[in-house]
């Protein structure tokens, strides 16, 4: 970066560049042990778990989407202002909002309204980044279908918009006091941390690993891993999302907790019924990368051409 | 090159400076919380068991955190700040797959029970989800002296020896045993009267139920609570370990002055239909009101086909005067 002749920066430079500099902080932080014991270590535990989402996994994502989504398209993303304001908020409300993993914890009140008030706040820049990749995709949508990296990136971006908005929902007091301690909040979690960092990743080998190595990988093969871990992902989320919920309320209702263990059953059943086409969508993607790279290549035509031709 | 500067030197000294205002600079500050009155270091050996507990992922599944809400009110008294000054690593934990474990200590308070329930949790809890910890166990031919072994009912006992725990398992229910919540300064030794006020209880008696005070929603879920992890939920306890109350003399006897009193102080050893229960009961008289106490009584006179008249509250209030009045005796002649 440091030899390029051009004045401005790519976004998926301010973004990786920063989520890797961002990383090395968090870990010193949370690593070192000299200064976290008792309810001082809760606190760190808090700032960690959700700085580790948000300046880690958050900015690389996003990085990704940034690079791969003009790159697929062959056109620049639709406002550079909106991705370098969405940069700057992004980090400098989500370091904040940690301590919205422990509400009505003993952790100091004041500290979990400021997590819930910045929690609010991040609407800002997932609002922002998320219009910023579906205007750059207005209007190329029916390229999709053509285009399965295309399509797992869209999926991302949707998890993106989804999952974050959910998560400043879920920070509300009155709302922790039915999911929180729930399987909600793991659905939440597999919404955000699979439904849009994982098929970002997804989507991001699939554009530009065949730039790299040449080859490949089957539109059948991208097919069933897309559906398996879509469905899968699917089923998870939602199974998760209506059983915490009667957890939660089974709580609130006075019921003997055992109650709430014997209501999840069938929510556990069909969690093991995602969690297994998840499992099997990632057999296909490592053979897929495996036509990617050593492999023999499919016969794929690139979507850039395929775009071109369709726009020429 | 003044841009890249700007997003590699300001974001990074931005975000290095929300660290330490965010992660950092509390982590210090609550580090330097005080410990709370009666909050005391770990022994050697509970410390030692908190050891498994982390080592075997128990807080995955369970909290140590009681919050100021309604439905927390059955694991203990809200968390205060104090009550973690010697909990490192943290264990508040971030879901509640099993119950809370901050009172356990209190509320399950029979050693036998604990190594029972992490052998095979479905032995004492049929319904439970929990994965057995049998590989804290050994199986031997015969027990050691001064190692009781652990009485497994029948159907998940090995075929032949008896199971008796390692140093490990000893450590953990030690460890388990000492999660008490010490009582807050200027909180009544008494428990509070829980859900169920002398106003609500009397509206509930005035609407359908059969005896004064008695609310049989309420005695089923603080049966549930407090009692069927011994005594099970069929009312027929374990033979030979937990006492059955299904047909049990003292239920059914018309005067409920002996049942209320096990209650209140606890039984150590008893004989129901030829089979001996060498066991300890806890004492529940800190534990639950008086209208508590009646709607448990009269949940177990009611239920598994017990049919013997039932309790008042005014009943549970005489036996916990006398009690208290035995003890100033007892205290007096000392």
């Amino acid at each position: 970066m440091a030899h390029r002749s051009t004045e401005d920066i790519y976004l998926s430079n301010w973004y990786t560049v920063g989520g890797v500099l961002w990383t090395c902080i968090i870990a010193i932080v949370a690593i070192l042990p000299w200064y976290q014991y008792g309810l001082g270590q809760v606190s760190v535990s808090g700032y960690f778990m959700h700085n580790a989402v948000g300046m880690w996994f958050t900015p690389l994502a996003l990085g990704i989407f940034y690079y791969a989504i003009p790159k697929v398209l062959s056109r620049p993303i639709y406002s550079y202002a909106l991705g370098v304001f969405a940069f700057w908020t992004n980090l400098i409300f989500y370091p904040i909002i940690g301590a919205h993993h422990f509400l009505f914890s003993p952790l100091p009140w004041w500290l979990q309204t400021t997590a819930i008030v910045f929690s609010v706040a991040m609407l800002v820049p997932v609002w922002g980044g998320s219009a910023n990749f579906l205007l750059t995709m207005r209007g190329r949508l029916r390229y999709m279908i053509h285009s399965y990296p295309l399509m797992f990136i869209f999926v991302g971006v949707v998890g993106y918009l989804v999952g974050s908005t959910q998560g400043t929902f879920e920070a509300f007091r009155s709302l922790q006091q039915v999911w929180h301690l729930t399987n909600f909040t793991v659905g939440h979690s597999h919404l955000t941390m699979y439904g849009f960092v994982t098929f970002a990743i997804w989507g991001g080998i699939y554009a530009l690993l065949p730039r790299a190595t040449g080859k490949q990988a089957s539109v059948l093969g991208m097919g069933v891993h897309f559906w398996l871990a879509l469905v899968g992902s699917f089923i998870y989320v939602i199974s998760l999302s209506i059983g915490g919920t009667i957890q939660g309320l089974d709580w609130i209702h006075d019921k003997p907790f055992i109650q709430s263990v014997v209501d999840m059953k069938p929510y556990y059943v069909w969690r093991g019924v995602g969690g297994l086409l998840m499992f099997l969508s990632h057999i296909v993607f490592a053979w897929n990368v495996w036509k990617m790279t050593y492999g023999r290549s499919a016969k794929t035509v690139p979507l850039a051409s395929k775009t071109a031709e369709g726009l020429t | 090159m003044k841009a890249l500067w700007l997003i590699i030197g300001g974001s990074t000294l931005i975000y290095a400076i929300l660290a330490l205002m965010m992660g950092v600079s509390p982590g210090i500050d609550l580090s330097h919380t005080p410990p709370g009155p009666n909050v005391n270091p770990l022994t050697p050996l509970e410390a030692e068991g908190r050891a498994v507990y982390v080592a075997n992922g128990c807080g995955y599944c369970h909290t140590q955190q009681v919050r100021p809400l309604p439905e927390d009110s059955v694991f203990g008294r809200p968390s205060a700040p104090g009550d973690f000054a010697y909990q490192t690593p943290e264990l508040l934990g971030s879901e509640r797959t099993g119950p809370d474990l901050t009172n356990v200590g209190a509320r399950q308070s029979s050693e036998v029970w604990q190594y029972m329930h992490l052998y095979e949790p479905r032995a004492v809890m049929p319904q439970s989800i929990m994965p057995s910890f049998n590989f804290l166990f050994r199986v031997v031919p015969e027990a050691p002296a001064g190692v009781a072994p652990v009485p497994v009912p029948k159907p998940y006992a090995p075929p032949q020896g008896v199971v008796i725990p390692t140093q490990k398992a000893m450590a953990l229910v030690a460890y388990l045993l000492s999660l008490k919540q010490p009582l807050l300064p200027g909180a009544a030794a008494q428990p509070a009267t829980t859900a169920i006020t002398p106003s609500a209880a009397h509206v509930v008696s005035a609407k359908s139920t059969p005896g004064p005070g008695f609310d049989s929603a309420k005695g089923a879920q603080l049966f549930s609570a407090n009692c069927a992890a011994c005594h099970q939920a069929t009312g027929e306890g374990i033979p030979g370990v937990f006492p059955p109350l299904k047909d049990n003399a003292v239920v059914n006897d018309p005067n409920p002055s002996q049942q209320i009193q096990v209650i209140l102080s606890g039984l150590h050893g008893t004989t129901i239909g030829g089979i001996a229960y060498p066991g300890q009961m806890p004492a529940f008289a800190s534990i639950l009101s008086d209208a508590d106490i009646v709607n448990i009584i009269d949940h177990e006179r009611s239920s598994w086909g017990n049919h013997a008249p039932l309790a008042t509250a005014a009943q549970v209030a005489a036996e916990r005067a006398k009690l208290k009045h035995w003890l100033e005796v007892i205290w007096n002649s000392t």
